[in-house]
């Protein structure tokens, strides 16, 4: 016989944990006091570091204690300035890497472990950007919607060269995974310069979003993006706005569709009145749609009014 | 072995089919004393999974082989002894063929000998590039242990009954599931993915910006079920319904036949519901709302049966069964074992076909058709390997095929293999409900060398008739301690059983919780506490 089962009772567990909590705290406060009393020490005192890095990988956001470590580094850097390349150096600044990536596997969204990381690189001399570079896109396929990995792509992407077919490729990947996505839609924005040919592909793919899921509002913003370029025609202004208007038909209570078409008459309504009119109505009716914002509503009201009076 | 079971038990349960596993752990999970015990030599009965060379000999296998009524053993005044089994439920209409060579030819094997020779990184880069591998009955059956091939195979919806129970009750420690990665259907004469998600909705170049704002608004007005919206259809079928709404052409066919799994003839009540339960799923595990059981639907029967085990239940298979006993009053009073022993329970539990004859006579039975190929090829080949659900309409509509197309990740076949299972309600005979489905996704068998067809060969394919149970009253004919379980249903998942075993417990056990859960490791302290810790290993 194996002897008889015995649960633990939640009271039990509720005693353990908390017992947990308090050594937890014990070796904390021990550490913090150890690195504030050898901060100053030259050569840097390696108790204190190896300490430090068992908080940090604990608990990734003291600054205190990131701080020290940047100190630490300075005083390293100093000391192997004459020689070539140092391989104790290049260890030492690894080991920091090393720590950062165990800190953001915890928690990928410490800021300071991503500025760390990307302030040991700048000062490693044979920093492997390719290898941040693989690092970051399998973060991103974790957690698409954290902004401290579209900033840190960005900056790697700055220090290898980009290849743009790539990220665009890449952008469409995430969106089409989730296109309720900000940062994947900015994203796509800082690597697109509009031409005649590519603003068709992204009015298409900014269509499909919003005809997908009108009240997503990230779509939408990449459209008021898009419009805000020169090389749209009115022509295309146009057609879009007959394709909203085909949108709006099946969604009439939808105040992005209203709003987006205010921002296709508003240009167009510069060199054709009849838009101008059309303008007025949907912000009328915006203002009922959206009492929250009914104010921002009166106020475009009145200066659509007034830009019709300025033209008579 | 020689070995004697306890005489006594709370409940004996005879086969392990999932109702019976799941009635079994629920009865040791609440401290019943419990004997599972079956007379085959493997677990879950009609629910198992077999390799190629059981599965070879099932239709040769009587089912209930080892029952033997020549007990011989002392009855108490009034009682009688009955015999275990009955043929009523067999596997109908089986047909095996193998549609490869059994070896290959001289000429081909010394071929194959050269190409040895080369180093790995060139053969599988030969693989790679579409070189089809050459397979042979030799072949497949030198791999036999690398199948597991279910005789009923499940799907099951990332939110239903059986995941939440199995998340509930703990039990998912036990065992191991695989997202379905697409899910297709046929459509103008071709296989389309179908777009579950809001994703997919997005992504899916065929459907146009105003089908994807139908697709998007009819999901919504679904889930949101208002009165008003079916007011209307209360008596009319969720097709009506569809082509009322004005929708195109393809987003009605995404939409009944694969989103709601229905047909033209389905009510629009059902449609609906279906569509709920279809969304609900969404989003928890993966891209589609559908689980596969890893390593076979075998395995499912198997997990309730290890967490009855770890709660002190018996087991026993491969038992010679001998006859129940029952008293004067057609009351269950114990189990011979072997030729002797008599094992005593207060309620028998058993599989339908472990059933006497006299307690199922009027049992009535329809039959599900279905077809399991060994193919080359997926029904739709892609870079990555893909486990598909398909739903194909039969017959204009009138039926829809289940196909569900398993790789070698599922760990239910050897690499560059598929499995395809196909069912759907029996009309005719398996092979001819079957045949339209068939037909489209496979290379036909007539050899037209002429044409290259891109579409997978079938190398091996097994047709039957699988008894359904589910809709006959079960207590009828039945004694008052004896419960009857049924096998498995036409539905792709197996919330129905699930009820079904719960119905059962809850008429032995009135009033206990049905499968609370069962603790982590952590939780359990070994012994009585007093001593510190086992050490390790």
């Amino acid at each position: 016989m194996h002897g008889r089962l015995k649960v633990r009772s939640t009271e039990e567990q509720k005693l353990l944990k908390q017992k947990e909590q308090q050594k937890k705290l014990r070796a904390y406060k021990y550490a913090m006091n150890q690195v504030a009393a050898t901060r100053k020490e030259i050569p840097f005192n390696k108790d204190s570091l190896m300490l430090c890095a068992q908080v940090l990988s604990v608990n990734p956001d003291v600054y205190t204690l990131w701080n020290y470590r940047k100190e630490v580094v300075l005083q390293q850097l100093e000391m192997s300035k004459d020689e070539e390349v140092d391989d104790a150096l290049v260890s030492f600044l690894e080991n920091e890497i090393k720590l950062t990536e165990q800190c953001l596997l915890d928690n990928p969204k410490s800021y300071s472990s991503w500025h760390h990381r990307y302030w040991i690189l700048q000062r490693h001399p044979k920093p492997n950007w390719q290898q941040e570079f693989s690092l970051i896109t399998k973060y991103l396929t974790f957690d698409d919607r954290n902004f401290h990995c579209w900033d840190y792509r960005r900056l790697i992407i700055n220090k290898i060269g980009i290849s743009l077919c790539n990220e665009l490729n890449f952008s469409t990947e995430r969106l089409n995974i989730n296109f309720s996505n900000y940062s994947s839609w900015h994203y796509r924005s800082t690597l697109r310069k509009l031409d005649s040919e590519c603003l068709e592909e992204e009015l298409e793919l900014v269509q499909n979003a919003v005809f997908t899921d009108p009240n997503d509002s990230s779509a939408w913003f990449y459209l008021r993006w898009i419009l805000s370029d020169r090389n749209v025609t009115n022509e295309k202004r146009e057609e879009l706005l007959e394709s909203l208007t085909q949108l709006l038909d099946m969604d009439p209570d939808c105040k992005w569709i209203l709003m987006a078409k205010c921002w296709l008459t508003g240009s167009l309504s510069l060199t054709d009145n009849h838009f101008a009119e059309k303008r007025i109505m949907d912000y009328k009716k915006l203002k009922e749609l959206d009492p929250l914002r009914k104010g921002q509503y009166s106020d475009y009201l009145e200066c659509a009014k007034k830009a019709i009076g300025t033209e008579k | 072995m020689d070995y004697e079971l306890p005489t006594e038990f709370d409940i004996i349960i005879v086969g392990t089919g999932i109702v019976e596993s799941i009635v079994s752990a629920a009865a040791s999970r609440i401290g019943k004393t419990v004997l599972h015990i079956d007379s085959q030599d493997y677990y879950g009965g009609f629910w198992a999974s077999f390799n190629l060379e059981q599965i070879d000999k099932l239709c040769e296998r009587n089912q209930n082989a080892n029952v033997d009524i020549s007990a011989d053993v002392q009855l108490n005044e009034g009682e009688r002894l009955i015999q275990i089994g009955n043929n009523n439920f067999d596997l109908k209409n089986t047909s095996q063929k193998w549609s490869i060579p059994e070896k290959l030819e001289l000429k081909d094997v010394s071929e194959n000998v050269e190409g040895d020779n080369c180093d790995v990184t060139e053969t599988e880069a030969d693989n790679g590039t579409g070189t089809e591998e050459v397979w042979t009955q030799e072949k497949l059956m030198r791999e036999s242990r690398k199948f597991n091939i279910d005789i009923a195979p499940k799907i099951q919806f990332a939110r239903g009954d059986f995941v939440e129970l199995l998340i509930s009750s703990n039990i998912a420690r036990y065992s191991e599931y695989r997202s379905v990665s697409r899910v297709l259907t046929w459509l103008n004469g071709e296989l389309e993915v179908v777009p579950c998600s809001r994703s997919d909705v997005f992504s899916n170049p065929k459907v146009s910006v105003i089908e994807k704002r139908m697709l998007m608004k009819l999901l919504g007005a679904c889930m949101d079920s208002e009165e008003n919206e079916f007011k209307d259809y209360k008596i009319k079928t969720f097709h009506t319904y569809l082509n009322d709404k004005r929708l195109t052409d393809n987003v009605i066919h995404y939409v009944l036949y694969a989103i709601a799994m229905s047909t033209v003839d389905t009510p629009c009540s059902e449609g609906v519901e279906n569509i709920k339960r279809f969304l609900n799923s969404l989003g928890r595990f993966g891209k589609t709302p559908f689980l596969y059981s890893m390593y076979g639907s075998g395995e499912l029967s198997q997990a309730f049966c290890r967490l009855s085990a770890v709660f002190g239940g018996v087991y026993a298979l491969n038992q010679n069964l001998g006859g129940f006993v029952f008293d004067a009053e057609n009351k269950f009073k114990g189990l011979v074992c072997g030729k002797q022993q008599v094992i005593k329970a207060s309620h028998l539990v058993m599989g339908i076909e472990k059933s006497p004859e006299e307690f199922v006579k009027s049992v009535e039975v329809s039959y599900i058709s279905r077809g399991i190929f060994i193919t080359n090829g997926s029904v739709k080949g892609s870079e990555k390997e893909h486990l598909t659900l398909l739903f194909y309409p039969l017959k204009g509509g009138r039926e829809l095929c289940n196909v569900i197309e398993l790789g070698t990740l599922t760990g239910t076949c050897p690499k560059g293999i598929y499995i395809v299972h196909m069912f759907t309600k029996q009309i005719n005979t398996p092979k001819e409900d079957l045949e339209e489905c068939v037909s489209k996704l496979f290379q036909s068998e007539k050899e037209d060398s002429d044409v290259k067809d891109a579409r997978p060969q079938v190398l091996w394919s097994f047709y039957y008739s699988a008894p359904d149970t589910n809709t006959a009253n079960l207590r009828k004919d039945v004694p008052e301690n004896a419960f009857l379980c049924p096998g498995p249903d036409c539905d792709l998942d197996i919330d129905y059983s699930i009820k079904k075993a719960k119905e059962i417990f809850n008429s032995m056990y009135p009033d206990v919780e049905f499968l609370p859960r069962a603790p982590d490791p952590e939780e359990i302290i070994i012994g009585d506490g007093s001593d510190e810790q086992i050490p390790k290993k």
